[in-house]
């Protein structure tokens, strides 16, 4: 196991580090494969989500939303996960979803997490080589 | 399940999630529990009913078939072992709970997931998983043993009971009060059955001979204690976290040692017969005294008391003894509720006949 200090200093914003790597056991390479699957998953889930909005199909959003909650919530995602959460209480509680100003936060929060993922890895190299 | 796996049995998880899965897995691995995954609920059944499978943590919203409808076909099945259920979700309204109860859910995980809570509530689902089969287990072998020999009636259910008062009792006095608690005691209840589990490799001719053995007969009919100590022995190595099989192991093995070492088969003296052992053989002689075999008549509760004081430090543990002393009318209450013959009258009731029968039984 690596030494985990660079684990929990890059981009704090976006994904709480260090909650994360305590919910890995303190193990990075675990923490590296689950931030390397979450790139890949949440990208899809925000897509999905995109597209049931453009839909206006509110029980899509609902489930969309709810699934994109707990992928962030198990990756310490936390602004995003909080982003799906009021999602999804939008859509229980009926209410109409503000489309284009919801997609431009769900992207813009999707490239902050890209980048702080993409930023730990180099770190993580970095302390490999 | 086994040591290499942490003391727990088989988990899967279920989660269409595949962060969560990986999570969940790496958790597990890491804590050195073996663990299956899919994302899927219907081949999640069909995993379960593989048979390896002992507890299930599943997600709850999923394609297809969900958490709460793979507990409920989890819980509609009539053959296989019991499977601990814990549902996975982020859900935390007390409606979702109430319906995660009701499709039979164990217990409940929030996302995201903590290693310590998970490692506790597995601790639990061992418990419980161990506890099913555990009733099953020792029930099993009872009735296994009980089968072989057609007077015993309701012997093993007065049996407990005489076990379970007297280490009741027992644990009211120093120094037993240090040494029993109340799991003990439900542990002496559940295992005192098993006492005579070796009796199914005595021969019939021996096991169901009406009348006294010869003393060759009579050798290899102790012979029951070693092969009931090694088959619970057997069970216990396989399965070292059942705690309970090694106090049956002990009951098996030295119901029929006495006090002052004259007895089978290791000649054990003192507190060096297993405390089970020495309560057991107090509960199984009175029940022997005070029931009708084919050898002999049902003694009164008289005969027998005045037989077992008789017997204080020699063939019984003093202790317990005055335990029995202070049960009296306990035991009178449990032989009369379990009897095997409630029409028939007590015989023997007067202390006049106490001094010929006790004086027979004690050669």
């Amino acid at each position: 196991m690596s030494d985990s200090s660079h684990a929990v200093a890059a981009c704090a914003d976006s994904i709480d580090y260090a909650a994360l790597l305590k919910r890995c056991m303190g193990r990075v390479e675990l923490m590296a494969r689950i931030l390397s699957r979450f790139r890949v998953v949440v990208t899809q889930e925000i897509a999905q989500l995109g597209e049931a909005l453009e839909q206006a199909d509110q029980e899509l959003v609902l489930a969309c939303a709810h699934r994109l909650k707990g992928t962030c919530l198990t990756a310490s995602a936390n602004s995003l996960a909080q982003l799906a959460e009021q999602l999804h209480r939008t859509g229980v509680l009926r209410q109409s979803f503000d489309i284009r100003n919801l997609r431009s936060a769900l992207d813009a929060e999707l490239v902050a997490l890209l980048a702080s993922i993409t930023e730990w890895e180099l770190g993580a190299q970095r302390e490999n080589d | 399940m086994k040591t290499t796996n942490g003391g727990f049995g088989q988990v899967l998880v279920v989660d269409d999630d595949p962060c969560c899965r990986e999570l969940m897995c790496g958790i597990l691995s890491e804590m050195g529990i073996a663990v299956q995954q899919t994302d899927c609920g219907q081949a999640a059944y069909e995993m379960i009913c593989q048979g390896d499978v002992r507890i299930v943590i599943s997600d709850w919203q999923m394609p297809g078939m969900n958490g709460i409808e793979l507990c409920q076909k989890v819980r509609n099945r009539v053959l296989g072992d019991y499977v601990y259920f814990i549902l996975l979700t982020s859900l935390s309204r007390r409606e979702f709970l109430v319906k995660g109860l009701q499709a039979g859910a164990d217990d409940f995980l929030t996302k995201p997931i903590d290693p310590d809570e998970l490692h506790v509530r597995l601790r639990v689902a061992e418990r419980v998983a161990a506890l099913g089969n555990r009733e099953l287990i020792v029930f099993s072998l009872a009735k296994l043993a009980e089968s072989r020999d057609p007077e015993t009636g309701v012997h093993l259910e007065r049996m407990r009971e005489y076990s379970r008062i007297l280490t009741q009792r027992l644990a009211m006095h120093s120094p037993y009060d240090q040494l029993i608690d109340a799991d003990f005691i439900r542990a002496i209840y559940l295992t005192s059955p098993l006492h005579d589990i070796g009796k199914v490799g005595i021969p019939d001719q021996i096991l169901l001979k009406p009348g006294r053995l010869t003393p060759e007969e009579f050798e290899i009919m102790k012979q029951h204690a070693i092969i009931g100590c090694k088959t619970l022995d057997a069970a216990y190595a396989a399965c070292p976290s059942a705690e309970y099989l090694r106090l049956a192991r002990d009951i098996a093995c030295s119901h029929h040692e006495r006090f002052d070492g004259s007895g089978y088969p290791h000649g054990l003296i003192g507190d060096a017969i297993p405390l089970g052992a020495r309560i057991v053989a107090l509960a199984d002689v009175y029940d022997a005294l005070t029931t009708k075999r084919v050898y002999k008549e049902a003694y009164s509760h008289a005969v027998a008391r005045r037989i077992i004081i008789d017997s204080s430090g020699s063939h019984f543990d003093p202790a317990i003894v005055s335990a029995f002393i202070e049960l009296e009318d306990e035991f009178l209450k449990i032989k009369y509720q379990l009897d095997d013959h409630p029409e028939c009258p007590p015989l023997l009731l007067l202390e006049s006949d106490i001094a010929p029968t006790a004086s027979l039984l004690n050669t």
